[in-house]
């Protein structure tokens, strides 16, 4: 079987039939079941996708296992940086009440050792509304 | 208890794995992506590690593909997991972190080829070069016809021009769409197809030619 030039006498590029075959869409599609050039056009494309499924196979098995020495080297230069943890937001500013509450615990539910900590608090309903040091909206970082 | 549980591995303040033994990491295994992938977004060091050990070979066959060059895909494949790690918290679909990873892996690999081509006007992309051929399965005249075809494929991607082998490797190897590897190559996805399109007709034609 020959590969078909770029343009085929029925009209339809190469291009198209490139197309089609990632996206499954073309103008005319009841066209391709009865057009040679475009089944001969098509195949070929098949196959060499099917060719290239088989190189990325022996790619990947030329690359080695992810238990081998290389990725070890990786993950072990990556440990330097991954060390420090996932960062919690440092930036995130907590309003508490005088107490030592935060007035929203809603607001930093994400925050885990926040929420620890508030269950350890005791419970204080009206602290807020008491206490002369802070006014309301007062912030602490 | 399931067995994402009990895989499970606790990391103390300070981001590390206090429980990574090898049969941890064994077991590790054995869980989905899409679970490994929303423990390491909460911080887990060994779940992250599993992802990297098993999409690993697939990224740094990429990278190797795409950059012609084992140590810049080794770059690349490492360079990628520091992004993953900062960014995984963005992975709207955990299940689909293949594929993500593989997108980093591609815009990395771009970048290195840029960098590259700037300081030094030479493209060495043309040498993929196997330097660790794997031993062959000793099986019937199939898979040594199956294997010259590979090599034939390989001489004919090499033989492609730039700009059409990226677009080819995106789409066969990351299976990106048109829209994702335009932005991978800052091109319009127009071009990825004509790019695209060029490429399959001339290793087609090849590889008729080499049959």
């Amino acid at each position: 079987m020959n590969t078909p030039r770029d343009t085929l006498d029925c009209g339809h590029s190469l291009a198209e039939l490139s197309a089609y075959l990632d996206t499954g869409q073309i103008a005319d599609p009841a066209h391709l079941d009865s057009c040679p050039e475009c089944q001969a056009g098509l195949a070929s494309l098949r196959n060499l996708s099917a060719l290239g499924s088989d190189l990325l196979r022996s790619d990947v098995a030329d690359a080695g296992s992810g238990n081998d020495d290389w990725m070890q080297s990786i993950l072990d230069n990556l440990q330097l940086e991954l060390r420090p943890g996932r960062s919690i937001p440092c930036s995130l500013t907590i309003r508490m009440t005088p107490c030592g509450r935060p007035r929203d615990p809603s607001r930093h539910s994400s925050v885990p050792w926040l929420t620890a900590c508030q269950a350890q608090l005791p419970a204080s309903a009206d602290c807020m509304a008491t206490s002369p040091l802070l006014a309301p909206g007062s912030a602490w970082r | 208890m399931s067995q994402w549980a009990s895989a499970q591995t606790t990391v103390d303040r300070e981001g590390r794995n206090v429980t990574g033994s090898p049969t941890a990491q064994h077991q590790l295994d054995l869980v989905p992506d899409a679970l490994l992938a929303g423990r390491a977004a909460d911080g887990d060091t060994a779940a992250f590690e599993a992802l990297a050990r098993r999409h690993g070979p697939l990224m740094r066959a990429t990278a190797r593909r795409l950059t012609g060059s084992s140590a810049d895909a080794d770059d690349v494949v490492q360079e990628t997991l520091v992004q993953a790690w900062k960014q995984l918290d963005n992975l709207r679909d955990p299940a689909a972190v293949r594929g993500w990873l593989l997108r980093i892996v591609g815009s990395r690999s771009i970048d290195y080829l840029r960098k590259r081509r700037n300081h030094a006007d030479l493209d060495d992309a043309e040498n993929l070069v196997d330097h660790h051929p794997r031993p062959r399965p000793e099986d019937p005249e199939n898979n040594a016809l199956s294997s010259s075809r590979v090599e034939a494929l390989k001489a004919a991607l090499a033989g492609l021009p730039e700009e059409q082998r990226r677009c080819w490797v995106l789409k066969e190897f990351n299976d990106q769409s048109y829209e994702e590897i335009a932005l991978t190559l800052n091109i319009s996805a127009d071009s990825v197809r004509g790019r695209l399109a060029r490429a399959r007709v001339t290793l087609a034609r090849r590889m008729e030619e080499w049959r």
